[in-house]
């Protein structure tokens, strides 16, 4: 063979290529290429290589001729192409991930399960990372797989649980400002799995309930960003049109709602009350769900607390409940005072305590004038 | 009486702009306010809802969906230029220009329910105007803070004035 030394070379690099990957890859995708999918890993990592060797050794038996030599040249070139343009590039986490989801959107369509494990490998690999970029691909390839499968018919409601805690997880790796872009990734995905249709008889609810308590926390958690951006994608992903207001979501909107409060945000507390409050009118002439009724008295509970431009709201939407077909006022807020105090939620309680009496007291003293 | 549906879609509303959204607030149960901060998120609030009023910015991001990041490619991945709004309002009142496959709305969306609230010149939205949109309002420095109380006001009037 004439050019033997060339195309020992070029095996060679064939050769070299994996331990240049692995040099240069994380921890996370090491293990991933050689421990976790060790098939799919050799095949990656050393296929070209073992490809490279087979076709030197067949063609280097046969008589030596230009075409068994221009054959080899060309299948070697090619190898090494591939290994440039496709090995090498799991040195990158990004292209591990894109190779996952990949995995992972063949194996729903084919297994129509849950793709836990290249899941699994993704979340790894965006948890590892603080890069920003690399955390939004992370994300961004979770929501494709999220919709994938929420379209699948095997999808029972009870089957996110570890993945939503994961998004959470990876959200908290880089909390601050530049990462709304990431936040508002992980609502949407709640948003999806909050408006899924439950078709199948006996479907959980469980996916959707753990949904609303992670736009209640996500909400709370984006309040210290300088745009309210974050906690009012939030309150409209928990207001979604597809269904009346829910009472997890009222729940969920009161939480987002009062924390606001804390922080002097009221905006973003005024954005709440329009959805309960809209929810709650939105059931006359009956009356509204008990909960959704509780959620907005503790709600305006938490405006009394906030001064007295707080108080004005407050008493504003009081005086509109008096004249509320069938409701009665006092009797409701009663209610309401149990219904904390029973959920053991003792600061709720005692604000709706507080405003009704200093309300009362007032209404009261007015008519007495 | 139910309030007077707003659907306010602009970008800027979270960010800059996010300070008029107060006085709706404020007035939950006469006004009430969603927000839509890109094409794709307005086409979805459309098409699951009715409005009374619809305000509209033209330099709107193409958000998820296919159609409108495919007419926001084709203008050049430029919000200023893509002028998303403007695709919009004609697919709101049936006038689309576009060749992209987008999703017809349950009801069509009269003309005179459509404000524009943009920082474009009024000659560059002449077109949408023609096509019945009710009014034009520049974001320049000077509207006041309640503005988004009053285009919906100036709408609900235009309704029973045909526009000229």
């Amino acid at each position: 063979m004439n050019n033997l030394d060339a195309f020992i070379g070029l095996l060679l690099f064939l050769a070299g290529a994996p331990a240049f990957v692995l040099q240069f890859s994380s921890n996370t995708a090491r293990d991933i290429l050689l421990k976790r999918q060790p098939f799919a890993g050799a095949l990656t990592l050393y296929g070209p290589f073992t490809l490279g060797v087979i076709v030197f050794i067949v063609l280097n038996s046969l008589p030596p001729s230009t075409i068994s030599e221009s054959i080899l040249l060309y299948v070697l070139i090619a190898l090494v192409l591939w290994v440039c343009f496709r090995t090498l590039s799991y040195a990158r986490p990004t292209a591990i991930i894109h190779s996952e989801l990949q995995r992972a959107l063949k194996y729903i369509k084919l297994k129509r399960d849950f793709p836990q494990i290249h899941v699994n490998n993704i979340v790894d690999i965006g948890s590892e990372s603080n890069n920003s970029e690399e955390q939004r691909q992370t994300l961004i390839a979770l929501q494709k797989i999220a919709q994938a499968y929420l379209q699948c018919p095997t999808y029972k409601g009870n089957q996110f649980e570890d993945f939503i805690k994961d998004l959470q997880n990876i959200l908290t790796i880089q909390d601050q400002e530049a990462n709304a872009e990431n936040y508002q990734i992980v609502i949407s995905i709640m948003q999806s799995i909050v408006e899924h249709p439950q078709t199948h008889p006996g479907h959980s609810y469980a996916d959707q309930s753990l949904a609303y308590k992670t736009l209640s926390a996500l909400g709370q958690q984006a309040l210290h960003f300088i745009n309210p951006q974050v906690p009012i994608l939030c309150m409209n992903a928990l207001s979604t049109h597809n269904t009346p207001l829910s009472t997890a979501a009222s729940q969920s909107l009161y939480e987002i709602a009062a924390a606001a409060l804390k922080q002097d945000t009221p905006l973003i507390a005024m954005n709440a009350l329009q959805a309960i409050g809209s929810a709650f009118y939105a059931a006359a002439p009956n009356l509204p769900s008990q909960e959704i009724t509780f959620d907005y008295l503790a709600l305006l509970a938490a405006f009394w607390q906030h001064g007295s431009s707080g108080q004005f709201i407050a008493r504003r939407d009081l005086d509109e409940l008096r004249s509320y077909p069938g409701l009665n006022l006092q009797q409701q807020i009663e209610l309401a005072i149990e219904h904390q105090r029973e959920k053991a939620n003792f600061t709720i309680s005692d604000q709706i305590e507080a405003m009704w009496l200093a309300y009362h007291n007032k209404n009261q003293s007015t008519m007495l004038r | 009486m139910p309030p007077i549906r707003i659907l306010w879609i602009e970008d800027e509303a979270l960010y800059q702009l996010n300070a008029l959204m107060g006085p709706v607030l404020y007035n939950y149960r006469t006004h009430h306010i969603e927000l839509a901060t890109t094409a794709s998120d307005a086409q979805r609030l459309l098409c699951q809802g009715e409005y009374d009023v619809i305000i509209v910015d033209m330099r709107i991001p193409p958000g998820e969906h296919p159609a409108w990041k495919n007419i926001y490619r084709s203008q050049g991945n430029d919000k200023n230029k893509a002028r998303l709004g403007a695709y919009l309002i004609e697919w709101m009142v049936g006038h689309t220009t576009s060749d992209q496959d987008l999703p017809a709305l349950p009801h069509p969306i009269p003309a005179h329910c459509i404000a524009i609230f943009t920082a474009e010149e009024s000659k560059a939205v002449q077109d949408l105007l023609n096509l019945g949109v009710a009014l034009y309002q520049p974001k320049d420095s000077n509207y006041p803070d309640d503005i988004l109380i009053r285009i919906t006001e100036r709408v609900l009037q235009s309704k029973s004035v045909p526009y000229a």
